[in-house]
């Protein structure tokens, strides 16, 4: 069971994760008349986690209170991330969250979502 | 089961639909499936806004063609019994947009109209079918 912050945000939906690769960042210098060049290394930066899913209630006010949770981790704070797998990621950031449809009602309330993340090494 | 006789009037707005042949009614939702990447099945059906499809099939072209696509008003079928006892059946469509008309002639058979319907629900929440035992 995934999870964000120690919390259980995302149950009610199922959802994906996707893993952008790490960037590592260098700078290259060449010299007039000299084969070759320097590179230099900047160091690994940052790599981008992305989850798109769906999540659902039973009202319309529960499912903007779900909303508000996640929300309320958009706090520029690093946490940890556990996958559907069980995977945990560290120094996770959550960096945009918005709703991808607008409030639907069919079985229930439910909305899709989009979230980016940002894991720092 | 139940076996309903000939259907015994057919009306859309202020124009009978005479000579009717057959009512289909379909109600029909997309559905939105998702599943998360730990799932090997769709985990999550959801559906989109219901749609009430009708066709009405007649063999009186003649008022077919006086009918103009857009057109909108109540569609109202209703059906016999086929025995004593039995009640028939009222269809209405409180909103039916016809959409679609379509003829087909054949050699050495009657010509057929069919007139095809879309509900619509003004407020957006009354549901615009409704059916009914017939008044005796």
């Amino acid at each position: 069971m995934s999870s964000f912050a120690g919390e259980n945000l995302f149950a009610s939906g199922p959802h994906a994760f996707g893993f952008e690769p790490w960037e590592r960042t260098t700078q290259r210098r060449g010299f007039a008349g000299v084969n070759g060049e320097i590179v230099l290394d900047m160091g690994l930066r940052s790599r981008q986690i992305t989850q798109t899913g769906r999540l659902r209630a039973n009202s319309a006010a529960d499912l903007h209170e779900l909303l508000d949770d996640i929300n309320a981790r958009c706090d520029g704070a690093e946490h940890v991330l556990v996958d559907n797998y069980g995977q945990s990621y560290s120094r996770v950031i959550l960096e945009r969250f918005g709703t991808t449809t607008g409030l639907r009602h069919s079985r229930g309330f439910y909305c899709d979502y989009e979230i980016e993340y940002r894991q720092l090494p | 089961m139940e076996r309903y006789g000939a259907i015994t009037d057919a009306t859309f707005g202020q124009t009978s639909l005479s000579g009717p042949i057959s009512v289909r009614l379909v109600r029909r939702a997309e559905p939105a499936p998702m599943g998360g990447d730990s799932d090997a099945f769709v985990t999550s059906v959801q559906l989109g806004l219901p749609v009430i499809g009708i066709e009405v099939r007649i063999r009186d072209t003649a008022v077919a063609e006086g009918l103009s696509l857009g057109q909108a008003g109540v569609l109202s079928v209703e059906i016999a019994a086929t025995r004593s006892g039995q009640v028939g059946r009222t269809i209405s469509i409180t909103n039916a947009v016809l959409t679609g008309i379509e003829f087909q002639y054949e050699q050495s058979a009657p010509a057929v109209a069919k007139l095809t319907f879309t509900a619509e629900a003004a407020d957006g929440g009354t549901d615009p079918f409704a059916a009914q035992e017939a008044q005796p």
